[in-house]
């Protein structure tokens, strides 16, 4: 006796707008390139599995040119890490790791300020790319003939106000090249603070809303109302992917948590409030043998929420499946005029209702 | 964005570590001179509490203080609910319980000893004299009358809320059909693999704290417990060592926290709880809790023109940081996928003699997707969309489907074709999605 | 989830372990593998003074043929059972008893006296001694006996075990002739316990005929048992579905069925059924 189960959902996530928070929805992040141009991250967010300890370092090393091993991203201790949020509602990278990549907007921001000051150049003809600050080709021309204008003229500057900028002839200068310059402050433009780090509170103006298609197929025992899957599909929508392993990671966890709700897990007290399900031995945790294969797909519709376009999948996987599982059950037992069951659905369940007990 | 490494399955930095066994956990943190903690925790669900005797727990070898809630009733705020609903009653629950317990686990003592195992043998030494009170589990029974868990309050009852958009009557009266369906959404334990626990030391020379603790949210925490304790809370620092999930369980404030963080101030040592699997089953937070009904309105045609959801919340005896926030969020996404003219959500949050619902991943919109998704197939089945064919349920979805520029892009086709084998039938099916941008095969 | 503090000894022969449980007849208790002692003592059910660790004798641990026997040492681990080339072959219901039990880890560490002397009502070895129609060998301060499986388990975690006494060693008749075995288990989802657990063993005439049959059930009652109204109904039959379906019939006669959250009495009886005509017929189809 075989079942298919649907289920089409929209969740809301990315919490959230602080209009409709009780503590505040924003998430903030400080990024800062050290003196020797390896790159800190710190995130208010505060994972705990999720992986943002990777996939914000993913961000930060495209954004700024660098070695992924060269990012190190901070979380989880309040007397190192401004003041943040936490991790909750599938809002990590969603609102953490928005923060993150404005804060490097901003961080580059001043490094290409302080870029176009030592390479002796107007803003516009100096580009980011690859971790370098380049002069772009008529300009580096002009700079290798030294017929620029020295920003100071040599012999007017008081002593000890701007010095001599250092890279005459230098057509680009790498990323890490400006965190040493900030840092030693020989060489920076007027009224530029030195140290090279930005902070950001992303304040979200919206939550975000994945969505997805689940299916499920399943087999009933006659005679013991054994359920066994045959197959487990879900294509879902969590928008930009930053690193898909994760985000497969998330999908299997949150469907392995509705098989528990669906077919395996509940909490009971008796009648004296006695918690029944004390331990677990009594508590049914799905285990690894009661699990399908997942035949897992996604689509990527970008948020227009975040500028990363990113809506969050931690809790997808556990919203979409409880259904489409159940959904399935009662398909299966159709031809009994089954129209609902309970979760959990246990075996004894399907057996009373196909012999009539 | 330049895509070197964004879009691409990196494996994971925290992997090695983790792997190899050498992340640090609360319980992996060693300090000098570490006191443990064991609770003595209630085996009634509603009782009121007599006396407590500590005198043979306080004389064991080894033990150094036990806390009850009397020693610390002004001195340690509420356990804090961050909920704002409109007259809302929140019961004022103090981190030990003082002449009453309300669920099994409820902590009423706290043993501090030189090792955990001392710790727990003196928690059998502790005496309780607890006299029972009815008890009230059945969340829609806790309504009708009956026992008061909170005598203050006069009923059960946290709160009550409407919700929705829509003239609900108008849709009924306008059905052709409706459907009406009780739905059961069972507690469950999210059960992360590291129980909860914390570690808290106090520095009487600098007079600053530092609490380690497995949580989701270290900043907030910190605002929460230095006002719970009444320390300055710039002199306390809330870090999390490497935390083995959470899902949602980890996302509140804790009696514990408060508690070691003050024991620790008291003794000037540090002072550590890890709790046992048991105590985390028990006195953790519970996900999800609702029972109720669903009813949809619809036309002979399939189109929907209502939807409504009534509901009974099992908050449990007392509030964490959002429990009576969490079936909120169900009312937020009742309308699923679907162009539904009409939605309305009514929620009883009821008090009953079991531990607190909270957060538990999806909180509030798994509750919310199961109602409206087998809502949907109970109106394909009404409607005699028979055999249950997933295209003509699907093709009812199409039909409802809201779809909204930009956000809502996808639909989603089933098929499926029945053949023989072996005295089987088993079903082969093609899902198609289609999402702006990209193609899909469309085979109906 | 911390034991009341006790005393823990390694004697070295068995004489020793003995010796020691005489000297505290009330608080001492025999330790093999553990994984049915420790967690009563973590959840504090159990509060012995005195362990009295016998897993590292190493001379109670053996699987050995003598004549038509089979001897088992009591300390032998489930996972020793399972992985033995030669009881697959001579009498296979063991190895697959063993390999039905917990996990790799519980495999490991738990061995079969300590199941058969802890008589779990839902543990695997009592049904598959029984099956077997096994002799237990006891050692206590008065010497040595042997008991018969089917006397040996008295009620709910209740064996004949007197205070002082060891069992050391299971000893099985080596199935002979035409014979076919099977043992059958509904895991329970959580504690990995039997739900139902049917130990089958048949032996043929030389016609197919069932010449005897040896089936035992456990998770039902509050001790395993032989279901001897089905082992009577099968004699003599050809074992075709008809004579099964009307044996199996009889599988709970005169048993009360455990009830829990999972699983009603009813159910119970119900799978029982099922899976004692599952395991006739798989170890029917064994037959050489």
């Amino acid at each position: 006796m075989i079942g298919i189960g649907l289920s089409t959902y929209v969740e809301i996530c990315a919490l959230g707008p602080s209009q409709a928070m009780p503590a505040g929805g924003w998430e903030s992040a400080t990024v800062r390139i050290e003196p020797t141009g390896k790159v800190t991250v710190l995130t208010g967010a505060s994972p705990h599995g999720q992986g943002q300890e990777t996939s914000f370092a993913q961000i930060a090393a495209d954004e700024l040119g660098v070695n992924i091993n060269d990012v190190t991203v901070i979380h989880g201790d309040t007397g190192v890490v401004q003041y943040g949020i936490g991790t909750f509602g599938s809002r990590a990278t969603a609102v953490g790791g928005t923060a993150v990549y404005i804060a490097i907007q901003k961080l580059k921001e001043k490094a290409h300020k302080i870029a176009t000051h030592m390479l002796q150049a107007d803003a516009s003809h100096v580009a980011f790319e690859g971790g370098k600050y380049s002069l772009e080709k008529a300009a580096a021309a002009a700079a290798a003939t030294g017929t620029s204008d020295p920003v100071v003229p040599v012999g007017e500057a008081p002593a000890g106000a701007l010095p001599e900028p250092q890279t005459e002839g230098k057509t680009s200068l790498t990323i890490q090249d400006i965190a040493l310059a900030a840092h030693l402050a020989k060489e920076l433009p007027p009224d530029t603070e030195p140290g090279l780090s930005a902070t950001y509170f992303f304040e979200p103006k919206n939550f975000t809303f994945p969505f997805g298609t689940h299916i499920a197929v399943v087999e009933v025992d006659r005679d013991t109302g054994d359920i066994e899957f045959l197959r487990y599909i879900a294509v879902d929508d969590c928008g930009r992917v930053i690193n898909p392993m994760l985000v497969d990671g998330q999908v299997h966890g949150g469907i392995v948590q509705s098989i528990g709700q669906a077919m395996f897990e509940e909490v009971v007290y008796d009648e004296q409030g006695q918690l029944v399900t004390g331990t677990l031995m009594d508590y049914a945790l799905p285990r690894a043998s009661h699990i399908p294969e997942f035949e897992l797909d996604r689509t990527e519709t970008p948020s227009p929420v975040n500028p990363l376009g990113v809506k969050g999948v931690g809790e997808a996987g556990t919203i979409g499946a409880t259904p489409a599982i159940v959904n399935a059950i009662v398909d299966a037992l159709a031809p009994f005029g089954v129209k609902h069951l309970d979760m959990p659905v246990k075996p004894e369940n399907i057996w009373r209702i196909i012999n009539g007990h | 964005m330049p895509d070197n490494y964004v879009g691409k399955r990196v494996k994971r930095t925290e992997d090695p570590r983790l792997i190899r066994g050498l992340a640090h956990y609360v319980d992996d943190i060693a300090l000098p001179g570490t006191l443990h903690v064991a609770f003595v925790r209630s085996m009634y669900a509603h009782a009121k509490i007599n006396s407590i005797d500590t005198s043979a727990a306080l004389a064991a070898p080894g033990v150094v203080a036990v806390y009850t809630g009397h020693d610390v009733a002004e001195k340690i705020g509420p356990v804090p609910c961050a909920s704002a609903l409109p007259e809302l009653k929140v019961p004022d629950h103090r981190v030990l319980a003082r002449d009453k317990v309300y669920f099994v686990g409820h902590p009423i003592a706290a043993v501090v000893a030189k090792d955990r195992y001392t710790a727990r043998d003196a928690v059998d030494l502790v005496m309780v004299d607890y006299e029972d009170l009815p008890v009230v589990t059945d969340v829609e029974q806790a309504t009708a009358g009956g026992p008061v868990i909170h005598e203050a309050f006069g009923s059960n009852i946290a709160y009550k809320l409407t919700s929705g958009e829509g003239d609900i009557d108008a849709a009924f009266a306008a059905a052709d059909r409706t459907i009406k369906q009780r739905i059961l959404h069972r507690r469950l334990a999210p059960i992360a693999m590291e129980p909860r626990g914390v570690l808290a030391r106090y520095f009487p020379g600098e007079e600053e704290l530092t609490l380690w603790s497995s949580t989701q949210i270290p900043h907030l925490m910190r605002t929460q417990v230095a006002l719970m304790i009444g320390m300055p809370e710039n002199k306390l620092r809330v870090i999390t060592p490497e935390v083995g999930g959470g899902f949602g369980s980890k996302l509140n404030v804790y009696a514990e926290e408060a508690l070691l963080s003050w024991i620790s101030i008291q003794l000037g040592k540090p002072v550590k709880w890890i709790e046992t699997r048991r105590e985390n089953m028990a006195a953790t937070i519970h996900g999800r809790g609702q029972v109720g009904d669903i009813e949809v309105a619809f036309k002979n045609d399939g189109t929907l023109l209502g939807l409504r959801y009534s509901v009974f919340a099992d908050l449990g005896a007392y509030h964490q940081l959002l429990t009576p926030a969490i079936p909120t969020l169900t009312g937020l996404m009742l309308s699923g996928a679907y162009k539904i003219s009409a939605i309305q959500m009514n929620i009883v949050g009821c008090f009953t003699n079991k531990m607190a619902t909270d957060a538990y991943r999806g909180a509030g919109r798994p509750e919310a997707t199961y109602v409206v998704e087998r809502a949907l197939d109970l109106v394909a089945d009404d409607l005699a969309l028979m055999p249950r064919n997933c295209v003509a349920r699907t093709s009812l979805v199409l039909t409802s489907f809201h779809s909204t520029p930009r956000l809502v892009s996808i639909t989603t086709v089933a098929t499926m074709k029945q053949h023989s084998t072996r005295h089987r039938r088993s079903q082969a099916m093609r899902i198609c999605a289609r999402s702006r941008g990209r193609r899909a095969r469309k085979d109906v | 989830m911390i034991p009341v503090q006790f005393d823990y000894k390694t004697p070295a022969t068995l004489d020793e372990a003995v010796a020691l449980l005489a000297s505290d007849l009330d608080g001492a208790k025999v330790l093999a593998g553990g994984h049915s002692l420790i967690p009563a003592m973590k959840l504090r059910l159990a509060q012995p003074q005195l362990l009295v660790d016998i897993a590292r004798i190493k001379s109670l641990a053996y699987i050995r043929e003598e004549g038509d026997q089979i001897l088992i040492g009591a300390t032998t681990t489930h996972y020793q059972l399972e992985s033995s080339d030669r009881l697959k072959q001579i009498c296979p219901l063991l190895p697959e008893c063993a390999k039905s039990i917990g996990d790799v880890q519980v495999r490991n560490k738990g061995t079969i006296g300590g199941s058969i002397a802890h008589s779990d009502p839902a543990g695997d070895w009592p049904a598959a001694v029984l099956a077997l129609n096994a002799d237990l060998v006891l050692v206590g301060p008065n010497g040595e006996r042997t008991v018969k499986a089917e006397s040996f388990f008295v009620d709910l975690l209740t064996t004949d075990l007197q205070p002082g006494e060891i069992l050391r060693e299971v000893r099985i008749r080596k199935p002979s002739g035409r014979f076919g075995q099977a043992y059958q288990k509904v895991p329970h989802p959580a504690s990995g316990f039997a739900v139902v657990g049917i130990a089958v063993n048949l032996e043929l005439n030389d016609d197919g005929s069932c010449k005897s049959a040896g089936i035992a059930v456990t998770g039902v009652g509050v001790k395993a048992y032989r279901a001897t109204g089905v082992e009577a109904a099968l004699a003599g039959t050809s074992l075709d579905d008809n004579a099964i379906a009307a044996a199996v019939a009889h599988v709970c006669d005169g048993i009360d069925p455990n009830s829990d959250l999972y699983a009603s009495g009813d159910y119970r009886c119900h799978l029982a059924q099922v899976h004692t005509r599952r395991g006739i017929q798989t170890a029917k189809a064994r037959v050489q």
